[in-house]
């Protein structure tokens, strides 16, 4: 059983169904504006995957309509992309609770006790 | 293939997509496209992923619509078979094959109520007491403390997560995972407003360790002070 008395914090969980590509985007906007290859780059560093080029534009076009990125103005010819202060809540929420689905994961194989 | 046949390959792929996106993206991820053959990634492979994606792109339809129309479903069919609304957002996390009932505490006004009925409706022999507390602890699980002389095996052993609390500097109990036939007794501590009064229904045998412990720690606060002195 789950007690949830944050007003809705699931609803507030937007990146529940925008998909892992969404979630590694965020993560990686995270530091600073990146433009579509430096968000590619920092992806495969820091998480080991390769994300398709379509998967990443795919991702970008749902974030920007969610208002979680936003796209800055074009540097030749690339837009960087950054992330937006609603952006930043909705990643921090989904951490919180892939923390929380990781405490449950956790605790079911025998961490802990009092 | 030459590297103009290449970049036809992707040029091809990102015809695919709507006016709307190719305006919007089509020359940025051209260039990606680019940058990505250079670091030896095939052609094929991104014309496939500009083309898979695509054709999701087409399919989908748009989403305000959709998610109106669910969200709108929903109510109506949660108000139809009569499920309270504030019941929706409790579930349970346990499934037929786990052994534990796990609980995942969010703070709240109601965590006192909701531990409560939580524990009165699996049979659990665990009290929900509140201690008053600052007001980033209200709502949240400060301890719990279980009775010493009970057996302490398997089926009788809470387990527990502590997490920051939402002042980000003590710590509360987040997590707590219940053996499906808990043979333990056990007191649940919530924070409480700090006018308060301390509230708590526990067993005599979890009253009795608690002070035993209140006198140990005395005894030996008093002992360190003799040997300051």
């Amino acid at each position: 059983m789950r007690i949830v008395g944050r007003g809705g914090e699931n609803e507030a969980d937007v990146l529940r169904r925008a998909g892992e590509a969404s979630v590694l985007i965020l993560t990686s906007l995270a530091d600073g504006p990146k433009h579509g290859y430096a968000l590619l780059l920092d992806i495969r560093a820091f998480s080991g995957l390769q994300m398709g080029p379509g998967t990443l534009y795919g991702a970008l076009d749902r974030l920007e309509r969610l208002g979680l990125v936003d796209a800055l103005p074009a540097e030749d010819r690339r837009h960087p992309y950054r992330i937006t202060p609603a952006g930043a809540i909705a990643l921090r929420d989904h951490l919180d609770s892939l923390e929380r689905v990781s405490a449950v994961g956790r605790l079911r194989l025998g961490l802990g006790g009092v | 293939m030459a590297r103009s046949g290449h970049a036809r390959l992707v040029e091809v792929a990102l015809r695919c997509y709507s006016t709307t996106w190719r305006e919007r993206h089509a020359e940025e991820a051209a260039h990606v496209a680019e940058c990505l053959m250079q670091d030896g990634l095939s052609a094929g492979g991104i014309a496939w992923s500009f083309l898979t994606a695509a054709a999701r792109d087409r399919l989908i339809t748009r989403p305000k619509r959709r998610f109106a129309t669910s969200g709108a479903v929903l109510l109506l069919g949660a108000t139809l078979v009569g499920v309270p609304l504030a019941l929706l957002d409790s579930y349970t996390a346990a499934n037929a094959a786990s052994n534990n009932e796990v609980v995942v505490v969010a703070p709240s006004r109601n965590t006192v109520r909701h531990l409560e009925s939580f524990f009165r409706s699996h049979h659990f022999d665990i009290k929900v007491a509140v201690r008053s507390s600052p007001p980033s602890q209200i709502g949240s699980v400060l301890v719990i403390e279980s009775d010493p002389t009970r057996d302490k095996g398997p089926l009788g052993t809470l387990r527990i997560i502590r997490r920051p609390c939402t002042d980000r500097v003590s710590e509360c109990i987040d997590t707590l995972a219940v053996p499906l036939h808990f043979t333990g007794r056990a007191e649940v501590v919530v924070g409480g407003g700090p006018n308060v009064a301390e509230n708590s229904s526990a067993s005599p045998n979890l009253q009795r360790s608690r002070k035993l412990n209140n006198r140990n720690d005395v005894a030996a606060s008093r002992r360190r002070t003799s040997r300051n002195l």
